[in-house]
């Protein structure tokens, strides 16, 4: 039985597949941010990126240092196998459940 | 090149991110940071930090907090079992910290009580006592008694003070109700209209604005009001004062509080009193109260007053006039003509500084014994090291223990507290009462106390504890803590200093207490019992006879004063005098029996002489300090002069006829200074009968007594006092610190003794083996016990040399407040320094003996 990922995560999740090689904090809460519709604290995307991150579902990557960041690296972040079975797993929870809804009366 | 974000800032935005994650957010940060910079300027980018950092605050102390938890929940399970596992260890620990933390508990609530002192009242910060400092020929001395006519003519040319009001003793008048049920009211005092608007004395029936204005009114305070009238209506009742005048009760007020300096059980109009009383302005005994107003200074007014007196008294007055504030009059005031009992701010002082040395003790204790059984505790520390404790965790963890052991103590030491109490209220003569849900300033004070002492205490075991090496610690190399031993030693030195130094403190304070009341006072007061005279004087005349007449009745005689409390002063001049000499002499009037009834001694000329009394209101008798001050070699025979007194009205003139041994006419706090004793008028009375009866059926002379008082004054209620008790009254100060040091120092020397047990059982425990290799090559019991007993010997005897010259400086700071003291005897140190010893020893030697005594087979057997 494997352990549900909460609704944040699957969208970061979501957020890094979809920009391949182009993951790290800032363009994954621009992503986030699109895909909800509001703005999200950097530190609370981290919370969950590094929960991801200690769970396994994530591995990072580090890039060149850039003079932006002050010197440091850039840390991108790349699904891994896990994280993507998390993804499906989801998925399948949510098709398995919608299918099987009778119709709504309102 | 770009300017960083403020370091600050970025600082503590990184410590709200997880540390794995940190250096990837800390670069999205500055990157935005640039971004926003960029675009809208570095305002709007710092401001972007703020708003980060503030919206991630709620989130990240709710993360913090729940690991604290998790922590503390821990160090709390460690600490517990650690307690439970070294019972025998934990109660010396908890018991020695419990026992002073209670004492330093009850000493607290006495020293919070003492410095409450009249600060109930609303205006407390407004209110003056105005004293004197009243100069003489040989000095100047301060005093709360004023000039008469001086509370009128500050209202009239003050305007710098609201409100004045006299108060001023009124004695233990007998009213009787219209029932004719006669009732003493112990102490009233005549005060002006002001008093009650003035001061905070809850009215509880009657107008505060008017009570007090009237000519012969009475304020009751509830409990006297309870118990004349019972369940009646006190306010406008009429009762009869002293068989005289009728008073009307104008007002029932809320008892006195019992931190008010300012005691009483009623109040009369200060109207009522005859106003010539009040014209002299060399008359000094009316205590004053004034009210500032808010608006004018304290300093100024203060100085405004200094010369007051010279308007009045002429421009060679050199009396001053200064303010003391109330709330200073109880622990400060040291003036003559005190009417409150006062306390000393320099007995709470030494109160305070002896409870926090016990405090200090049972800290050592704690230290002490960690540090020793440190080697216990190394195979733990040196686990917890291996699987990645850091020293600051261990740190943690061992302040956490010793902040449970104190909190624990704690909690024993405010139930001990509470247990003691009511003991303790006896000793101070208080009635404190321990509510920390009441008194939150002392609640706070104890749970920071326990956080000091947990860290004072708890530092050095838990700085030593975690510094030891896993690798040596778990290969069992470990030495038993060597160099923690001069510490220790130091520490066992220092607790037994201040031990030795409270018994030498206790000794000595009880010597002088023994002495002031032992000391030959200069007349006998052995069964001499003192009852109320007074009145037309064939009364006391017929009572003296009728009382004489019994055989268990032996002398009789009349005063005003008594002849340890003679408080009536006057000035006198004398024959040769010149215009500017004069002299301040104590009075008291007496009957030709007073002096053989005490048995004083005549030392020149002849005692008064009843058959010529009528001639005789013109003789005095002074005492040989009194001759010598004036500087007569001859005095018999020679002619002085008086002013006024409550007696006399005009300057009169006498003639010396004898000289009287010095007596202490005062407590012993005061030199004998000079006297006059002067016949009583041949138609009053004096205020006092002085009978002397014998020791034995002292009930049935008392009855008889009583019988014939009655038989006389029937309208009066009789009463009587022992001399001797009379005595111990005066000394209650001294008697309390006598009592309270005692305590602490057998509680002091009880913590010490703890200590040294805790320490020596377990240093003989580790050196068992040693013992039982000495036992095999032939060594005795009795050396074995010597050898064990012989370090702790040393430093008791080693704090010695620290306890004796600091407890000798201490004591004669102390006796310095006395003009008649003890010598401090160099036995008392000797003394001290053996029954410490003797102590000590049977605390270590009991231990000692048992490990000397068991079977090397058993102690060096190794399975």
């Amino acid at each position: 039985m494997m352990r549900f990922i909460s609704r944040l995560e699957e969208i970061i999740l979501l957020s890094i597949w979809s920009l391949q090689d182009n993951a790290y904090g800032i363009t994954i809460l621009e992503e986030v941010k699109k895909a909800t519709g509001r703005s999200w604290l950097t530190g609370s995307i981290y919370a969950s990126l590094g929960r991801l991150q200690r769970n396994g579902l994530v591995e990072s990557i580090e890039g060149e240092p850039t003079p932006e960041r002050g010197g440091r690296r850039k840390i991108y972040y790349r699904l891994t196998h896990e994280g993507q079975q998390a993804l499906l797993a989801v998925k399948r929870l949510n098709e398995i459940i919608w299918s099987s809804l009778p119709p709504f009366k309102g | 090149m770009r300017k960083p974000p403020p370091s600050l800032l970025a600082w503590l935005l990184g410590r709200m991110i997880d540390s794995d994650t940190r250096y990837s957010a800390m670069g999205d940060y500055e990157e935005r940071f640039h971004g926003i910079t960029d675009e809208k300027g570095r305002l709007r980018a710092c401001v972007y930090f703020w708003a980060q950092l503030i919206l991630l605050l709620p989130a990240f102390l709710k993360n913090f907090i729940n690991r604290s938890i998790e922590m503390f929940r821990n160090n709390f399970k460690i600490g517990f079992r650690n307690i439970r596992k070294h019972k025998g260890f934990s109660f010396l620990h908890i018991a020695g910290m419990a026992i002073g933390l209670a004492l330093f508990i009850l000493i607290a609530l006495y020293i919070q009580f003492e410095l409450s002192f009249d600060r109930f009242h609303t205006n407390f910060d407004q209110i003056y006592r105005v004293e004197q400092i009243l100069a003489h020929e040989s000095g100047s001395e301060p005093t709360a008694g004023c000039p008469t006519p001086l509370s009128g003519a500050l209202e009239a040319d003050m305007p710098d003070f609201e409100a004045v009001t006299r108060f001023i003793n009124w004695g233990n008048p007998l009213i009787t109700t219209l029932d004719t049920r006669k009732f003493e009211i112990e102490s009233v005092f005549a005060v002006d209209n002001a008093f009650l608007q003035m001061f905070t004395f809850p009215m509880i029936r009657g107008d505060v604005n008017t009570a007090l204005e009237e000519p012969y009114s009475m304020v009751l305070t509830e409990t006297e009001a309870k118990r004349v009238f019972g369940l009646e209506e006190a306010l406008g009742q009429v009762i009869q004062v002293n068989n005289s005048n009728d008073f009307k009760v104008t007002g029932v007020i809320a008892d006195v509080p019992k931190n008010s300096h300012l005691r009483f059980d009623g109040l009369i109009s200060v109207s009522t009193m005859d106003e010539n009383v009040f014209t002299r302005w060399f008359d000094n005994w009316v205590p004053l109260y004034v009210k500032l107003n808010p608006e004018k200074s304290f300093e100024e007014t203060n100085e405004k007053i200094r010369y007051f007196l010279k308007k009045h008294q002429g421009d060679r007055s050199r009396n001053e006039l200064y303010l003391r504030p109330l709330e200073k009059i109880h622990l400060y005031a040291d003036v003559n003509f005190e009417f409150a009992v006062v306390g000393s701010i320099n007995s709470l002082i030494i109160f305070a500084a002896v409870s926090i040395f016990v405090l200090l003790i049972g800290c050592i204790n704690f230290i002490n014994l960690e540090t020793a059984r440190a080697a216990d505790r190394a195979r733990e520390v040196g686990l917890r090291k291996v699987v990645g404790a850091q020293r600051t965790t261990l740190v943690k963890q061992f302040l956490g223990e010793s902040f449970l052991t104190v909190a624990l103590a704690m909690v024993l030491a405010v139930i001990l507290a509470l247990v003691l109490l009511p003991e303790f209220n006896q000793i101070v003569n208080r009635q404190l009462s321990l509510n920390l849900l009441d008194n939150w300033l002392l609640t706070i004070g104890l749970v920071i106390l326990v956080v000091i002492i947990s860290i004072l205490s708890g530092f050095y075991p838990a700085f030593v504890l975690s510094s030891f090496r896993p690798v040596q610690v778990l290969r069992g190399k470990i030495s038993s803590g060597a160099r923690n031993t001069l510490l220790r030693k130091f520490l066992v030195v220092f607790q037994f200093s201040i031990s030795i130094g409270l018994i030498i403190g206790t000794t000595v304070i009880l010597q002088q207490n023994n002495y002031l009341l032992n000391r030959d006072l200069g007349y006998k007061s052995e069964q001499m019992l003192v009852i109320p005279a007074g009145g037309p004087s064939q009364n006391v005349e017929t009572l003296r006879t009728k009382l004489l007449e019994n055989a268990n009745i032996k002398k009789a005689a009349m005063h005003d004063y008594l002849p340890h409390s003679s408080t009536n002063w006057c000035y006198i001049s004398w024959e040769g005098a010149g215009p500017k000499d004069y002299m301040k002499i104590n009075v008291n009037y007496i009957d030709e029996y007073f002096i053989p009834a005490y048995e004083m001694t005549i030392l020149e000329g002849r005692n008064f002489t009843s058959s010529m009394r009528e001639w005789e209101e013109n003789a005095v008798i002074l005492n040989k300090s009194a001759a010598k001050r004036i500087g007569w070699d001859d005095p018999i025979g020679k002619r002085l002069r008086y002013n006024v007194d409550y007696r006399s009205r005009e300057w009169g003139g006498a003639t010396v006829v004898g000289i009287i041994k010095d007596y202490h006419f005062l407590s012993l706090h005061h030199t004998i200074g000079p006297i006059m004793l002067r016949l009583l008028p041949r138609e009053s009375s004096g205020g006092r009968l002085s009978l002397k009866v014998s020791a034995q059926d002292v009930p049935p002379t008392l009855a008889f007594i009583e019988e014939e008082y009655e038989n006389i004054f029937p309208d009066r209620l009789f009463e009587y006092s022992f001399l001797d008790e009379d005595f111990e009254q005066m000394y209650l100060e001294e008697q309390k610190a006598g009592r309270i040091i005692s305590y602490l120092a057998v509680i002091a020397i009880f913590i010490a003794c703890l200590g040294l047990f805790g320490l020596s059982s377990y240093t003989t425990k580790q050196r068992t083996k040693e013992i039982g290799i000495r036992r095999v090559f032939g060594a005795s019991v009795s050396s074995i016990t010597l050898h064990l007993t012989r370090d702790f010997v040393i430093l008791v005897a080693l704090a010695n040399l620290f306890a004796w010259p600091a407890a000798y400086y201490a004591m004669q700071v102390w006796l310095n407040n006395f003009p008649y003291r003890v010598g401090i005897s160099w036995l008392v140190f000797i003394t001290a320094g053996i029954a410490a010893m003797v102590i000590a020893l049977a605390t270590v030697g009991f231990q000692s003996i048992r490990a000397a005594r068991t079977n090397p087979a058993d102690s060096l057997r190794c399975e």
